[in-house]
């Protein structure tokens, strides 16, 4: 509901915005430290490299259509096969959930002005950026990484792959890195800690459990990536032997370094997406979610147990029985949270009042398309049947089902869902519900005959096939439905955009949402709450009392914190009010730091070491310079 | 409310030390280090794990024409920088009392163990390097990375030494306690893994 | 400071509070990492040479990890009864302390099973031949 502006209410809401605003203009752009504009760097930044990841897909798909295939040769294959993965995963799907959807939402969900540190989160965007651009570099001169996407010595080692492309994957993905870690960071202890009071644990909305489970996942599954990347270039650049089974090293051990993060990797891509999918339910079958605390558990358990399943991906690589068995067992059970999620989303949407407009249509479709992903999934949890379907179609059709399927529907449903909140018009409602209906069938004709493809023995990552293998018309199926994929996904962006200039004025709360973002104006202020909100349940918007009370404060000027760039901070668990925080305004250095990170990796890279030390002295100064202005004098 | 203070206003020992006193959580910097110590205390774990999963594939190990590693210097270096932990201590101890020149000079003492600590550690590796290099094989390799991984981690704790005397000589704030604080932390880390890592490293000797 | 012991659930830092969550999480972790080194060092290709009997480890590991989950299952059905008529959402600490009952009472059961499953495969496979 709008908010009334009385006469004493309108000057401090004018206070509040003299000081929260930031300058105009691509400077404002470029210093921001505002968790919203952030956000939408972050959005647009992604949407580019989802794109860039989707004409990968598309050339994949032309060179398969027929056999013998001559869109592509096999070097460049691999190139476009293995940007195709790291393009997704690393610079569109989790920049787009954790650094876009999160950084947008998660302050307003908790009644926060802005993220813990502020200043960091516009540093995970720049160096998100670089590391981006840094990685697509590589494509220059036809030097991408071709070792796919989770590149496996011995294969990436410098004997068999001696130029640079592994460097600008190892190096590019440790930059990345750097950013993903830092997101996480500022997620766990703005969720800790900036809580608006009252707002408990078990009062805290289920999307900020997705993320929290997500962030916690992120720092302990990063640090083994990156042992894997710097061990890799210490063999590859320095001459060491970590991989070298010659000189007493071992291949499996990337893959166990690699799994270790690869398969929380896999959760940290999906967790997000269960968070979309509990905020959009409860607003659009009107209804609070069934077994809340069940929810919220099955999370976090999908998070932490994700730890325990990583050589599930190495059944079929000659470890002992006795080993494998503890993957085998762990992967069996750790389908019991998604199941126990499922249960409580179908529940709540059956036995609520559902209004099926275009953002729960992307959540059933990414319920049903969850639902047959996690079978196939569960299968692979028994050995033999792995050890026949390992790198075939098989697994293609899996991921697809739960990366496409699960990760990303919740995202564009989450698109159309808060489209209204950040821009303030509403979208096309018919093109939104028919941009669904094309995505959702184009998908299934792409990714369900790969099912068939890999029972019927093709294997994953061929640049072709000969014809007379019984593949032909299955991949023909696919390759068009991947066309008629994208078009469904071109929907969804022209939809977007022209509604973006022609949609009607959409109000602060169109849909009857629960959590605290649709309180405020669409889009919201720069300080997001004029009054810090009451808050005495997850679903804050359906308790009437506390926002009157908010409007009585607003007032009265209590909770309105209109000192400076102030927001309040909490105690951990009970969110009991503790201290007024004062936060950091725009500020040079993130972008500034990004580019000195640049430069250290591009040198490393060309085995310019003394230079990469100076470069690193200058990350001293720029970090220097950056806690030089402390916050109480920003 | 009225209870609740505006923390970052405080300067000066008195009004430090009151916010310390008054507030129930920790801060926010404070956790975010703590955090990112987690991460690369993982990190540490993945390089030891890494250590002894080459050890498992080995039969000989250090494997012929590589000595086991001598053991008396690494123990006593590694005893110099735990007790470089004492005065850190202390000194978050002084801070948090709101005493900034107390704090200052415990800082500066535990700065000069740790150099110390740092110089004696690297004449150990370059002496090291000379009988064996790290491209001889995996244990070479594992061997220094591990070292190499620990002792940039201490360099760059007493370039963060370096960076909070300057910000402490200029008077305490509660923006600068917390960095004392995390400081603390941070060789309270760096301690913990330094004995990790001598006990792998020396590990074929004991 | 009060005793650890002395800290009532109410407390937000209650250690029995926090065994019953995480009790059986970290036994279930402590059981799977060991487990898992201790097959690889057996099963490596010269991991005879410190002869470990492997299901003497299994056994003794998932009896310790199965007691201290059984435990903290216990510990949360205790908080959960102890919480009867109070909402989940409600205010702290009732509130927080009951949602966090029905958390560790759920999530035991599956480290449990997990826990049983391991120890059982690993006694009941051939050790030490490839999969």
């Amino acid at each position: 509901m709008a908010v009334a502006v009385p006469e004493a209410s309108r000057e401090r809401l004018e206070r509040l915005e003299r000081i929260w605003r930031e300058p105009p203009g691509v400077i404002g752009w470029i210093t921001t430290t505002n968790h919203k504009r952030i956000g939408i760097l972050y959005f647009f930044t992604a949407l580019a490299f989802f794109a860039a990841g989707g004409v990968e897909a598309l050339l994949i798909r032309t060179q398969l259509i027929g056999p013998n295939g001559t869109v592509l040769s096999p070097v460049e294959f691999n190139q476009v096969m293995t940007m195709h993965g790291v393009t997704m995963i690393f610079l569109f799907v989790i920049p787009m959930s954790a650094g876009a959807f999160g950084n947008y939402l998660l302050p307003l969900m908790i009644g926060a002005r802005d993220m813990a540190f502020p200043r960091m989160n516009a540093l995970s965007y720049w160096i998100y950026l670089c590391s981006g651009i840094f990685m697509y570099v590589s494509l220059l001169g036809g030097n991408a990484p071709n070792a796919g996407w989770f590149d496996y010595v011995p294969l990436a080692s410098k004997t068999f792959s001696p130029g640079p492309g592994i460097d600008f994957y190892a190096l590019g993905l440790l930059f990345n890195g750097i950013s993903t870690l830092a997101t996480a960071i500022n997620f766990i202890v703005t969720i800790f800690k900036l809580r608006a009071p009252g707002m408990s644990l078990n009062r805290m909305p289920l999307f900020c459990f997705a993320f929290l489970a997500v962030s916690f996942a992120l720092v302990f599954a990063l640090p083994a990536l990156n042992a894997a990347l710097i061990l890799l270039e210490l063999d590859r650049l320095l001459g060491f032997h970590f991989y070298d089974v010659f000189r007493g090293g071992d291949t499996i051990l990337w893959q166990n370094l690699f799994w270790i993060f690869g398969h929380p990797e896999v959760y940290i891509i999906i967790l997000p997406a269960f968070g979309i999918a509990t905020a959009i339910i409860p607003t659009f079958v009107r209804r609070r979610m069934v077994a809340f605390p069940l929810v919220a558990l099955a999370e976090i358990l999908v998070a932490l147990i994700g730890f325990g399943v990583w050589a599930h991906h190495m059944f079929a690589v000659g470890l002992s029985t006795i080993t494998t068995i503890y993957f085998a067992g762990v992967s069996l059970i750790i389908v019991i949270p998604s199941g126990i999620q499922l249960f409580s989303w179908i529940t709540t949407i059956v036995t609520g009042t559902p209004r099926f407009k275009t953002p729960l249509l992307w959540i059933i479709g990414f319920i049903i398309l969850f639902i047959l992903g996690g079978l196939s999934g569960v299968m692979f949890a028994a050995i033999p049947f792995d050890q026949q379907l390992t790198d075939t179609y098989f697994v293609v059709a899996h991921f697809h089902y739960v990366i496409f399927g699960a990760a990303v529907f919740p995202l564009l449903g989450g698109m159309y869902y808060w489209f209204p909140k950040v821009t303030g018009r509403m979208y096309h409602e018919r093109w939104g519900q028919a941009s669904f209906w094309l995505t959702f069938v184009g998908m299934n004709v792409t990714f369900f005959p790969m099912h068939i493809l890999g029972l019927d023995g093709m294997p994953r990552r061929d640049y072709t096939y000969s014809p007379g293998l019984g593949w032909t018309g299955l991949n023909l199926i696919e390759s068009l439905g991947a066309y008629l994929l994208a078009a469904g996904l071109g929907m969804v962006v022209v939809n977007l955009l022209v509604s973006l200039f022609r949609g009607e004025p959409a109000g602060a709360d169109p849909f009857g949402g629960d959590t605290l973002e649709w309180s405020t104006t669409s889009p919201p202020p720069e300080y997001n709450f004029p009054v810090i909100p009451t808050v005495s349940s997850p679903y804050p918007m359906w308790d009437e009392e506390d926002r009157e009370r908010d409007a009585a404060n607003l007032e009265r000027g209590e909770k309105v914190l209109e000192q400076g760039h102030e927001t309040p901070a909490s105690t951990l668990v009970d969110a009991e009010w503790d201290e007024i925080l004062e936060m950091p305004s725009g500020s040079p250095w993130p972008p500034l730091l990004a580019l000195a990170l640049a430069g250290v990796f591009a040198l490393v890279l060309l085995k310019q070491w003394l230079a990469a030390a100076i470069f690193i002295a200058l990350i001293a100064l720029v970090l220097v310079a950056w806690h030089a202005k402390e916050p109480a004098e920003a | 409310m009225g209870e609740v203070t505006r923390s970052m206003e405080a300067r000066g020992g008195g009004a430090v030390a009151a916010v310390e006193r008054q507030r129930r959580a920790q801060p926010s910097g404070w956790w975010g280090a703590l955090l990112l110590i987690a991460s690369e205390a993982a990190l540490f774990g993945c390089l030891i794990a890494t250590y002894f999963y080459l050890r498992f594939k080995s039969g000989t190990w250090p494997p012929d024409g590589i000595e086991k590693p001598s053991v008396t210097l690494p123990l006593v270096f590694t005893a110099m920088l735990l007790a470089g932990c004492l005065p850190v201590a202390a000194a978050v101890r002084a801070a948090k009392a709101g005493l900034a020149k107390r704090a200052w000079w415990l800082l500066a003492l535990a700065a000069a163990v740790q150099a110390t600590y740092l110089g004696l550690q690297i004449n150990l590796l370059v002496d090291n390097l000379d009988s064996f290099s790290p491209r001889v094989d995996a244990y070479a390799s594992a061997y220094y990375a591990l070292l190499g991984l620990h002792h940039a981690h201490v360099a760059i704790g007493l370039a963060f030494d370096l960076w909070v005397l300057a910000a402490l000589a200029r008077g305490l704030t509660a923006y600068r306690l917390t960095a004392v604080r995390i400081l603390g932390l941070y060789w309270y880390f760096v301690s913990a893994m330094a004995v990790l890592v001598v006990l792998t490293q020396l590990y074929p000797s004991l | 400071m009060r005793s650890p012991l002395s800290l009532s659930p109410e407390s937000p830092v209650s250690p029995l509070l926090w065994y019953g969550v995480l009790g059986s999480a970290v036994a279930w972790a402590l059981q799977f990492s060991s487990g898992y080194w201790i097959t690889e060092a057996q099963c490596s290709p010269t991991g005879g040479q410190w002869k470990i009997d492997v299901s003497a480890w299994t056994i003794a590991i998932g009896a310790v990890a199965l007691a201290v989950a059984i435990g903290s299952a216990a510990t949360a059905v205790t908080l959960f009864l102890r919480t009867s008529g109070v909402d989940s959402k409600g205010a702290p600490p009732a509130g927080r302390i009951r949602f966090l009952a029905i958390v560790g009472m759920t999530v035991a059961p599956l480290f449990i099973a997990m826990i049983v499953m391991t120890t059982v495969g690993v006694l009941v496979l051939q050790p030490c031949s490839q999969s």
